[in-house]
């Protein structure tokens, strides 16, 4: 999974990923098909993946808990959670998460931890570039991949980092960068996508612009952006850490509650979690480490804990439940 | 419509000029748009969503494919299908100029990338054996068999 890993530029990098839209050439669109129709598209791309490496789960058949944990870790978007003509394809650890029948026939993913944009391309080219031998994408040379969303065709990539920037955040310096990445086609959206606020100062980099660029140029713009902020970030955190004790002692207070707490709703413990990984990612903190953070992060919300202690519960009690299974982890 | 810059290519790309208080549309092709300036100027002002001016609904084509008209794109956001790409090419051009700065793609390879540039050895080694792997199938399909063998032996000797 991609969040129980650690590699490059973790201390400010959470994941990267990349994700294609495709259309499958004389089909109309998802969202004007009926279900057999829909069903087709299911059985022609279950028929061209590879069934050693990859598995397809319908959505019917996945209980709405899961299908929301799934939403939780980013790997099916909201939007995507209760579609009963839909299907999920997706390899042994998720590093390869296709939906099929959401906004387009597919939505390729690639996941992985910290700064690993090429490694994502690399995957999601030989996933795509292999389903491609029996399935032929709707393309044109006016326009590039035609997809439902005119607002995504032409290389119909999304190229997304998630960030961590706790420091910038706490200076103020974060509309600054945003408004300089805005200029050069970079969006910058909080947790989860589109229309939310920054649970946790956690953000996500992506290219806005589609049509007329090329892959490489994309990926170039977005790791140019990425790159300049995660130097900023880690000057925003020296910066903040030897301008007096206010910072370690926020990290140690957030640490202390969480290892104490008896009750806390999600929200809270996000944001504490963010200072923790402000902790452990610049050596305040020395006796955790940064996946057993990112792994905590993302356990805690409503639905992936409960497919992770299997108990279902109410609201009042899943606060408990979260405070137990933190306290529990962080020993 | 020929550019109003060259006079020679096809104009794709709207400008609206607005000095002091009057109007005017200019029409010109991709590669005047850029050279004077206006596509990097698209580029950074361009919002995401835009509705479609109503003489193109007017027109009231129906894409032949799905029946899907730019009344119901405007409603949805989204296209029915494929083929309406080139029902709604001219109303689309005028768009995706607004919405990507451009509204051509440049020109794509037919395969994406086969073999990984930063593949750890693991992976690579996997990956040939897959490819091997689909070649004795295809060996096998036409009793090639001899062939087929050694494409086996090389498997098991990247598999040891």
């Amino acid at each position: 999974m991609w969040f129980n890993n650690i590699s490059k530029d973790s201390d400010v990098v959470i994941s990267s990923r990349i994700r294609f839209a495709r259309s499958i050439e004389g089909y109309k669109f998802p969202h004007i098909l009926n279900s057999k129709e829909l069903n087709n598209i299911i059985t022609l791309v279950d028929r061209a993946i590879d069934k050693d490496e990859y598995k397809l789960f319908m959505m019917r058949d996945i209980d709405e808990v899961t299908q929301n944990a799934l939403k939780e870790q980013h790997l099916i978007s909201k939007e995507f959670v209760g579609n009963d003509n839909g299907a999920i394809v997706a390899n042994a650890d998720n590093t390869i998460v296709a939906m099929i029948n959401e906004e387009d026939h597919l939505r390729i993913q690639a996941f992985e931890s910290g700064f690993n944009i090429d490694k994502c391309y690399d995957k999601i080219c030989q996933f795509t570039d292999d389903i491609n031998e029996k399935i032929k994408f709707a393309k044109s040379d006016k326009y590039g991949y035609l997809i439902s969303c005119p607002t995504n065709i032409g290389s119909a990539m999304r190229v997304s980092v998630m960030l961590h920037l706790p420091a910038l955040s706490k200076m103020k310096l974060l509309n600054k960068l945003f408004d300089q990445a805005m200029e050069i086609g970079i969006s910058v959206r909080g947790l989860y996508g589109e229309n939310s606020d920054s649970t946790g100062n956690i953000f996500q980099i992506s290219n806005q612009k589609t049509l007329g660029v090329s892959d490489e140029d994309i990926i170039y713009n977005v790791k140019l952006v990425v790159t300049s902020i995660i130097e900023q970030e880690r000057k925003a955190r020296e910066a903040l850490l030897n301008s007096g004790i206010t910072l370690e002692d926020t990290i140690y207070r957030s640490y202390g509650i969480l290892k104490n707490a008896r009750t806390i709703d999600n929200d809270e413990a996000i944001k504490l979690l963010s200072n923790v990984r402000l902790g452990v990612s610049t050596n305040v903190i020395s006796d955790l480490s940064l996946d057993k953070i990112q792994t905590l992060m993302i356990n805690i919300e409503p639905n992936t804990l409960r497919t992770i202690l299997k108990e279902e519960f109410d609201e009042k009690e899943e606060n408990i439940k979260r405070a137990e299974y933190i306290r529990k982890e962080l020993i | 419509m020929k550019c109003q810059s060259c006079g020679k290519k096809e104009a794709t790309v709207k400008y609206y000029e607005n000095i002091n208080g009057i109007k005017k549309e200019l029409h010109f092709c991709m590669d005047c748009a850029s050279k004077l300036g206006f596509a990097e100027f698209s580029d950074i002002f361009s919002p995401m969503f835009l509705p479609i001016s109503s003489y193109d609904l007017e027109d009231n084509i129906k894409c032949k494919t799905c029946g899907y008209t730019l009344e119901d794109y405007s409603r949805t956001g989204l296209l029915g299908c494929p083929d309406c790409y080139d029902t709604f090419g001219d109303s689309l051009d005028d768009i995706f100029y607004k919405i990507h700065g451009k509204n051509r793609h440049i020109k794509m390879p037919d395969k994406l990338k086969k073999q990984s540039r930063s593949m750890s050895d693991e992976e690579a080694k996997k990956y040939k054996i897959k490819e091997l792997k689909n070649k004795i199938k295809d060996l096998i399909d036409e009793e090639r068999y001899e062939e087929a063998a050694k494409v086996r032996d090389e498997i098991k000797k990247l598999e040891r």
